[in-house]
């Protein structure tokens, strides 16, 4: 393009110059006909493709820089493309990690786009950085021609309006990452489609133009390419990373079909569910074992995998106990996938808005859903339930994720049953897209309708144990009476807890562990923290530790509002044998815990000085605390009450 | 500066038209996910507006192919052949249906066509290497699974481990007919084991040129490697892949037991405790179960090595 020694005279002479060259090269000669459009977005690197109805007049030519001046230029190959003109494909190599540039495609007579603030992307930051990060994700935003994709423009411009008040541009340039997972274009995702629905609408070609994206091969993809030669349509437009490129602690693929990629501090691993996942004993082998390999080698602090058909789903057309595929990535995938810690799964094919709470292992039919496959049961909104959490930053196995169904984005279907899988918390026939966003260790997840909503909010907190803190917390609510009791006479047998408080200003509303509230009670005497009991919930389940971890099977029993109690009839549970929380107006609450047996694991008698025990809501902040009188305390027996 | 393509846009909406008038077209809640048959149904309406054009029967023949209706695929090929399709997409295309519908004799016919236009087109390659394969002429097969390899612009992980298996099937002499159809072997010898996993390394070597080191090829080439106590090649594998993923412990782990192998147990230990450092870096929560049974081998081995004060060989 040669634009650079103008562009240094000033920016309105260069701009000038450029208005110049953009007449007369469209007055003249080529018509782009397709992008530009951003592709394998790495640290140092960005792929610009466009295409021309004509022959450039040379190579083409992308001229970039940090400034709308511009200055540097690349220049790149070009291709016969499938509508009969040419595709062009510059690839920008030595950029600088997370750093803004403006960018013009052309050939050397002169750009065949405005330089300007239109035409700009923003690199990847390193892999490990710990910055805010939203992703624009959704899958099935294809639609036949006749269904005018008039949902889909909707969720375009929900999105717009929702990160970037309205702005296309402002709206590209809040987005880290565009995650598409399938079935961007219907029919059987050909070049003409394509054209016609994904790249054609001017203000998805705005976005791309700035925005790089990747994707997941959907069935409608997948009819028209050939995973094991990586021919068709689909690999003739995309360009997905299969050597690294785009920077990731994780290994090769060797794939545009299956491939990882690291934006910041998240891993994504995207899968094939189509040609891969048909032959996963053949050809598809070789994604298996990849996929293992690639989780051993990642360090990031998150885990995203995504492809097309969903684990778990009961759309009307796509029910995930049917579906072979969907059978096949629920039991290929998830156990390594859950094995390696990761935390959240998207996915589409089914045009509906499904999403799970945190769980974990349940790799069967929908009617195998057992409770202990729900580590937490509750909706996951900070404001409500409180948010998941996971202990370990980085990764945790078995520590639970959450399964997305979004594959509304052009259309809506029922659900089949209408009551929809058993393991959601959120099933909405409601055309929508997900935006994810990370910010070190909180990743908060959202679903935007067609018409703006706001509609499901759910957060993953990572790094987070709740578990006794080292010293009693200030602000308690007082109990009006408690009690803590030890036996530990030498025969674990024998050993037996309690922890009692009566007269607390419990009210309904504060606690319902059948759906996910989240205790712990602890006591503390003058040496520390001596004992911690974290009550089995549908949410905190996990978090008990090993000795006390209850059954498979246990469960909380709800009496009535406000009543809510498990106990061991049987005695067959060494650990926690009864636990009791009653709320009741008027401060006539009681919360009571009591285990017995070998997994009591009491602390060392006897105790030294004062006792305090507390019992703390990790969900709302609430906490009660009653300071103990000593009522004996010897080697084997230990009783307080008060106050 | 955003112009769509007329004449896609003249067919679609050909296809629109046309259902709209048929009264079969979907609306917004009635069809956006159509199975094959409404696909199918489409298609076909889209052949009555526009009769000429090879694109669509091309997507009708896929269509069909994806419910197994091999005659009926074939058919639409060679309309779209005989309309001016692209002879050498038509042509393996048929050639893969002819081989999908149990009939290898009259694919490898078809699939020559293609190959006799050009002898490097890699699908074409790749097809006949298949069927071949499918038809026990393995020899022949595996030829033609290396020289796809070698021409394919990205040969897919899965296919090179299947050209690599095709190379140690090489020696087999067992053509079996196939459905009525035979084809006998014309470059069938007895290779060894050693010479068929050379030629398999090679074609793993010739893939990853291009590839760049993929360990899932990469994995499969070290057990070969291993077959033949090339351990020094192994280890060389081995350490190509951790360049890229310096902290994978599984693979640090085996590259200790091929040291082992070799008898370079001081280096074998060093890489063991590498492992398991790299492995207790990882607090006991957050081990996956191939980790965690790794750390316990691991443990063992250390303990059991001849100069550990543990071990059972002093």
């Amino acid at each position: 393009m040669k634009l650079t020694k103008n562009i240094r005279l000033s920016t309105a002479t260069a701009v000038a110059i450029m208005l110049s060259a953009f007449v007369v090269s469209t007055a003249s000669a080529q018509t782009i006909t397709r992008g530009p459009y951003l592709q394998m977005p790495g640290p140092d690197r960005m792929t610009v493709i466009f295409h021309t109805d004509l022959a450039l007049a040379s190579t083409p030519e992308v001229d970039y820089g940090t400034t709308v001046g511009l200055g540097t230029v690349s220049s790149g190959s070009t291709t016969a493309d499938l509508m009969g003109g040419f595709k062009h494909v510059v690839d920008l190599s030595g950029l600088s990690d997370f750093t803004k540039y403006f960018y013009a495609v052309g050939d050397s007579v002169g750009p065949l786009t405005v330089a300007g603030t239109d035409y700009a992307f923003t690199t990847a930051p390193l892999p490990g950085t710990r910055q805010p990060i939203r992703i624009w994700t959704f899958g099935d935003s294809g639609y036949w021609p006749g269904n005018s994709g008039t949902e889909y423009r909707d969720n375009r411009q929900a999105y717009y309006d929702h990160v970037g008040g309205g702005d296309v541009n402002v709206a590209a340039d809040a987005t880290d990452v565009m995650m598409h997972l399938g079935d961007n274009a219907y029919g059987v995702g050909d070049d003409p489609t394509y054209q016609s629905v994904f790249f054609g609408p001017p203000e998805l070609a705005a976005f791309l133009q700035r925005q790089p994206f990747l994707s997941a091969i959907g069935n409608h993809e997948g009819a028209a390419l050939d995973s094991v030669t990586e021919t068709g349509d689909y690999f003739e437009m995309f360009q997905f990373p299969t050597a690294n490129e785009l920077g990731t602690n994780g290994v090769a693929s060797g794939s545009e079909s299956y491939f990882s990629f690291d934006y910041g501090n998240i891993h994504f691993i995207v899968l094939d569910t189509e040609d891969n996942l048909e032959n996963i004993t053949t050809t598809g082998a070789a994604m298996k074992t990849w996929l293992e390999n690639d989780l051993i080698a990642t360090t990031a602090d998150w885990i995203i995998a995504a492809w097309h058909r969903p684990p778990y789903s009961k759309g009307i057309f796509h029910d995930s106990d049917v579906e072979q595929n969907e059978v096949d990535a629920r039991e290929e995938f998830i156990p390594l996938l859950e094995d390696y810690g990761v935390d959240l799964v998207l996915s589409g094919h089914s045009h509906t808005y499904e999403r799970t709470p945190l769980v974990d292992g349940h790799t069967g039919l929908s009617t195998t859903l057992e409770p202990y496959h729900i580590l937490d049961g509750g909706n996951g909104n900070p404001i409500s339930d409180g948010p998941y959490r996971k202990p370990s930053l980085q990764q945790g196995p078995h520590e639970g994720a959450v399964y997305i169904v979004a594959g509304a984005a052009a259309d809506t279907r029922a659900f089949s049953p209408t009551s929809g899988h058993p393991l959601m918390v959120k099933k909405l026939v409601l055309a929508g897209t997900s935006v994810i966003e990370v910010d070190g260790d909180v990743l908060v997840g959202k679903y935007i309708t067609d018409t703006g909503l706001l509609i499901d909010t759910f957060q993953i907190d990572k790094g987070i144990v709740t578990d006794c803190p080292a010293a009693p917390l200030g602000t308690c609510l007082a109990a009006g009476k408690a009690k803590f009791s030890v036996k530990a006479s030498g025969d674990p047998a024998k050993d037996q807890t309690q922890f009692k408080w009566v007269k607390v200003p419990l009210e309904v509303a504060d606690m319902n562990p059948t759906t996910g509230t989240d205790l712990v009670a602890c006591a503390w005497d003058d040496t520390g923290s001596i004992y911690g009991v974290i009550p089995p919930n549908p949410e905190n389940l996990f978090y008990a530790p090993a000795p006390m971890t209850p059954p498979p099977s246990w469960s909380w029993v709800s009496k009535k509002a406000g009543l809510h109690g498990y106990k061991d009839k049987l005695g067959s549970v060494s650990g926690l044998s009864k636990i009791k929380t009653k709320a009741k107006a008027g401060s006539k609450g009681v919360i009571q815990f009591k285990a017995k047996g070998g997994n009591t694991a009491p602390p060392a008698l006897p105790l030294t000085g004062a006792l305090t025990t507390q019992l703390i809501n990790f969900d709302t902040g609430v906490c009660w605390t009653a300071s103990l009188t000593e009522k004996k305390n010897d080697g084997t027996k230990y009783i307080a009450s008060g106050p | 500066m955003h112009r769509c393509n007329r004449a896609t846009g003249h067919r679609i909406l050909a296809m629109a038209v046309a259902l709209a008038l048929a009264g079969l077209w979907p609306t917004s809640l009635g069809w956006a996910h159509p199975d094959i048959s409404e696909a199918e149904d489409a298609a076909a309406h889209a052949i009555e507006e526009s009769p000429d054009d090879p694109a669509l029967y091309v997507h009708r023949a896929t269509l069909e192919r994806m419910r197994h209706d091999w005659d009926a695929a074939a058919a639409s090929y060679t309309k779209a052949l005989e309309l001016g399709a692209d002879r050498d997409r038509i042509d393996v295309s048929l050639a893969s249906v002819l081989l999908e519908a149990g009939l290898p004799k009259t694919a490898l016919v078809r699939v020559e066509l293609a190959l006799g236009r050009d002898q490097d087109n890699g699908a074409a390659r790749l097809t006949r290497a298949r069927i071949l394969s499918r038809s026990s002429r393995h020899a022949d097969a595996a030829a033609d699974y290396a020289r796809a390899v070698a021409v394919l612009k990205h040969p897919e992980p899965g296919v090179v481990l299947e050209a690599m298996n095709a190379q140690l099937l090489r020696s087999t002499q067992d053509a079996v007919a196939t459905d009525g159809e035979m084809i006998a072997d014309s470059n069938a010898q007895a290779d060894t084991r050693e010479e068929n996993i050379v030629s398999a390394l090679a074609v793993a070597d010739s893939a990853m040129r291009k590839l760049s080191i993929i360990p899932s090829i990469q994995e499969r080439a070290i057990e070969l490697e291993t077959e033949l106590e090339r351990y020094d090649a192994a280890v060389a594998r081995i350490d190509s892949m951790l360049a890229r993923a310096p902290r994978h412990e599984v693979w640090i782990a085996q590259r200790g037991d091929l040291l082992t192998a070799q008898g370079k147990q001081e280096e074998a230990v060093q890489s063991y405790e590498r492992a398991l450092a790299l492995i207790n870096e990882r607090p006991a929560g957050r081990r996956s179960s191939r980790i965690s049974l790794l750390a316990t081998t691991l443990r063992k081995k250390l303990d059991n090595r001849p100069d550990s004060e543990m071990g059972e060989n002093p």
